[in-house]
């Protein structure tokens, strides 16, 4: 098996460019602590469906992938401190698109989940960054729908975030934005469906998309960087993926992604993080790639 | 395009703006109104010359009826097309040289000859047009007597069919 981190050292730069974190040398993921999580409201598929969920039991899946990012994969982690009453601010992918020193606040399309809103944009203002807000009317969920993948954003919208928000993402970051249907409830935001992984390599289901979306994906991404997963392994949440080096984590049960990866030089890691897909998210949601 | 616009139909301006191309947001746009019934005549494309530029289209959509017109607007505004500013601020551009139109400036070519009647025969007001603003007020003139200095519209920003 060939290592990717010797083959492809320039591959290294950070996704998300130069940040107020860059200077500490490794990737910087902000996660928050699930202090005050549980599945209290339903605003998506997975939470209308939801058994009760086991908070105690998400408390120790949370930090076994604290552990997998920090002392396996080598990143740094950056806490978000709690609140309580804002049970979904542990998922801190949501909360902005980070590229270089721009935070590009979420305007959230559901009530339960504004009062985020200038929490998050308050702590990247403390820590370094330049904060961008939507207007009112339009409504985007951060790095749950936008993911920079190379040079350019792969974006969802319909479904979370309004198609309306690229265009300003492209005026915040100068980055072009590849706008993508989201066409199945479940597959909600893009990060759910879609990621990009290091050395040009994106994992993607291609069911979530409908086929301008999936044109879109192909012309951009080389066929053989290009990772399809099947429907059964995107619903255990296999694209909702954290990407450090050459270490990629996600909820255990996607045998066959697992396999896929370490044929092209990934290193796995599963991680059990059943009762957070019982709110709509897994470990990429848990993470938020800072610097 | 269908027979739509050619007979007896609705018709309403819009605007749209994004990575256009690169995501096939135009292409998609265009589809959905013609399963949906309805015809498009594209007014003024603007492809952003770089990667990182948006693009931004004015088109004018048409509908048999106005039901059908709604569920083309409600449809199309997922993918951020919006009815075009109803008071846009117009473009310029000044004529340079006798009788030729500035590069951007607006211009509308009728024909000049018609066939009738086994042979050809020339059209009064045939020829190029443009739109012009002058003493105040606006108006049309044919290119060929354009003269240096007159002010013509730039684009089609501001104009209605």
């Amino acid at each position: 098996m060939r290592s990717i981190s010797s083959d492809l050292n320039c591959q290294w730069a950070s996704p998300v460019g130069v940040t107020p974190f860059s200077a500490q040398g490794k990737p910087t993921i902000l996660m928050c602590p699930p202090e005050y999580f549980t599945v209290k409201y339903a605003i998506n598929p997975w939470m209308e469906e939801a058994p009760p969920c086991d908070e105690a039991l998400a408390k120790r899946q949370w930090e076994n992938l604290y552990n997998a990012i920090t002392q396996q994969a080598g990143a740094n982690v950056e806490l978000l401190k709690p609140v309580e009453g804002l049970p979904d601010l542990v998922f801190t992918a949501n909360a902005a698109l980070i590229y270089n020193d721009v935070a590009v606040i979420a305007h959230y399309k559901h009530q339960e989940r504004r009062p985020e809103e200038p929490y998050c944009a308050k702590w990247f203002d403390q820590h370094g960054f330049k904060v961008v807000t939507m207007p009112e009317h339009i409504f985007f969920e951060g790095a749950g729908d936008a993911l920079i993948w190379q040079d350019r954003v792969f974006a969802g919208y319909k479904t979370r975030t309004d198609i309306a928000s690229h265009n300003l993402l492209t005026a915040a970051t100068d980055l072009p934005v590849l706008s993508l249907e989201l066409i199945n409830p479940r597959f909600y935001p893009v990060n759910v469906c879609l990621c990009p992984l290091a050395d040009g390599h994106l994992i993607y289901s291609p069911d979530a998309f409908d086929e301008y979306g999936r044109a879109v994906i192909e012309a951009n991404v080389p066929p053989d960087k290009l990772i399809p997963v099947s429907a059964e392994e995107a619903a255990r949440f296999a694209c909702n993926a954290v990407n450090v080096h050459d270490t990629v984590i996600f909820n255990q049960g996607s045998a066959r992604l697992a396999d896929d990866l370490k044929a092209r030089g990934f290193n796995v890691i599963q991680v059990d993080l059943s009762e957070f897909l019982k709110s709509g998210g897994s470990s990429k949601c848990l993470t938020l790639r800072i610097g | 395009m269908s027979g739509v616009q050619e007979s007896e139909c609705l018709s309403m301006t819009v605007e749209l703006k994004g990575h256009l191309i690169d995501s096939l947001t135009l292409s998609k746009v265009i589809d959905l109104v013609q399963h949906l019934d309805g015809d498009y005549q594209l007014n003024d494309i603007r492809v952003g010359s770089l990667k990182k530029d948006i693009s931004a289209i004015n088109m004018t959509l048409y509908a048999p009826n106005e039901a059908t017109m709604e569920q083309i607007l409600e449809v199309i505004a997922h993918y951020g097309v919006a009815p075009a500013d109803e008071h846009p601020g117009v473009e310029t551009a000044v004529c340079e040289r006798a009788g030729v139109l500035p590069d951007g400036a607006f211009g509308v070519k009728l024909p000049r000859r018609v066939f009738h009647q086994g042979e050809w025969k020339e059209l009064e007001n045939g020829g190029l047009w443009t739109v012009v603003l002058e003493n105040g007020g606006t108006g049309v003139r044919r290119v060929t007597e354009l003269q240096p200095g007159d002010v013509l519209i730039s684009g089609t920003q501001g104009l209605q069919w």
